[in-house]
């Protein structure tokens, strides 16, 4: 018998002596080291196999991802080249509104910037009168400023804030018997005031009694309005009252552009009163 | 070098084992990869190697499973020691030796196992005939590759 066959022999006692001992007193505290510390090595084959077995069947699904957020990368960057030239566009005409407004001693009023925000409670005895969104004073809000929605591609208005707190802000809605905004009809230009009535519908007072008005002509904000930037979508005339003789107007109802019951987010948009000289 | 090689046999022999027996099974089965890859090792390896690779690869089916911790490791250790002792009487160089040399081993290692559950667990651990006889036969067919392999592998 050679060198190695003895050493062969021996790991074989060394090992069938050990794995009796294993089989034997499965229980006791060495052997349960044993184990645990044996599922310690081992462990890692099954666990990073199957991570790895993982991240190889998401391959596919990963590439096509990165394909399609590519193209989708590429389409935003050529929208956002259009954006662009709108924007140097319309920074041209405010300059040239500017100069004009100057020149003619107007006032004007340029917006100083926008806070998107989520609306995170309703008036729970009442969705049409205020709402409270997750933009506050640290987010620059402050009382007053217009809070907007989008609808159908427009900006239509939601009401005004009228509390503010570190990270919240009370939003009156337009829709509140207290809320009102100069509004008029841009097909017609019309002028009057849009008032909240506490319900899901507004009216509009003071139109001249010579007005001429259709179920479904737009309502906008005026440029008189003190508080809203002018031709923001207000509604649309959903009922014209017959004339009262004895009045000197006559009222329309008006359906809102924004219905508070579908509102999830707002913008609100402040507003930097520059006093033409 | 060698001791480099023969780690990397011995991960790569444990991941394939637990690729085949998770991804890889056919209405259910997976050879006894570990099994076939021990006799491969013991038919050309030297006699401290191959019952090297049979205790550890044998500890960690031991470590996956829940019953007669060591058993594993033990048949293994043997199943390397008595091929190394019997391959001068017996030839496996060929795929039809092969197959015959895993099928017998194949056989004892089941009865091992049983043997053990028996007398350490009061039972005879048993997985029913369908899975013995599939195992067994799968066995048979995937051994001569896995030879092939394992010696084209272990050449210096």
């Amino acid at each position: 018998m050679n060198r190695e066959n003895r050493v062969a022999n021996y790991v074989l006692l060394v090992f069938g002596f050990f794995s009796i001992v294993l089989l034997s007193l499965p229980l006791t505290s060495k052997v349960r080291a044993f184990r645990a510390y044996a599922a310690y090595i081992y462990n890692p084959v099954p666990y990073y196999g199957s991570r790895g077995l993982l991240r190889m069947r998401e391959l596919p699904s990963e590439v096509v991802r990165v394909i399609q957020a590519d193209a989708r990368n590429r389409q935003l960057e050529e929208e956002l080249k259009q954006t662009a030239l709108l924007r140097s566009e319309v920074e041209s005409l405010r300059r040239e509104n500017g100069r004009l407004a100057q020149a003619l001693s107007l006032s004007t009023s340029a917006p100083g910037g926008l806070v998107w925000a989520r609306v995170i409670e309703r008036d729970p005895q009442n969705w049409h009168r205020s709402l409270i969104i997750d933009a506050g004073d640290q987010e620059g809000v402050a009382v007053s400023e217009p809070v907007l929605a989008a609808h159908a591609g427009r900006l239509g208005v939601v009401g005004r804030i009228t509390e503010v707190g570190r990270h919240t802000a009370k939003v009156l809605l337009l829709t509140d018997d207290l809320s009102a905004v100069a509004a008029y009809l841009p097909k017609s230009q019309w002028e009057g005031l849009v008032q909240g009535q506490g319900s899901s519908r507004l009216k509009m007072n003071y139109l001249p009694v010579e007005a001429q008005m259709r179920i479904g002509d737009e309502v906008a904000t005026s440029p008189t309005s003190a508080t809203f930037p002018s031709d923001l979508l207000v509604g649309t005339v959903a009922r014209v009252f017959e004339r009262d003789p004895f009045l000197a107007f006559q009222t329309v109802e008006v359906a809102p552009a924004v219905h508070p019951g579908r509102l999830k987010e707002v913008l609100i948009l402040h507003r930097k009163r520059k006093e033409a000289p | 070098m060698r001791a480099v090689k023969g780690l990397g046999i011995f991960v790569l022999g444990l991941v394939v084992e637990w690729l085949w027996s998770t991804s890889w099974t056919v209405f259910g089965l997976s050879p006894w990869l570990l099994l076939i890859l021990t006799i491969a090792i013991a038919s050309c390896e030297g006699p401290v190697a191959r019952q090297c690779y049979g205790f550890f690869w044998g500890l960690f089916l031991d470590a996956l499973g829940a019953h007669t911790f060591g058993a594993g490791a033990l048949a293994l250790t043997l199943v390397g020691y008595c091929v190394g002792v019997l391959r001068r009487q017996m030839d496996v160089s060929s795929p039809l030796s092969q197959v015959m040399v895993v099928a017998v081993v194949s056989l004892a290692y089941a009865l091992f196992l049983g043997l053990a559950g028996l007398v350490f667990e009061r039972r005879f651990l048993w997985g029913g005939w369908p899975l013995f006889i599939g195992g067994l036969l799968y066995n048979c067919i995937v051994a001569p590759p896995i030879f092939f392999v394992t010696r084209k592998a272990l050449e210096p």
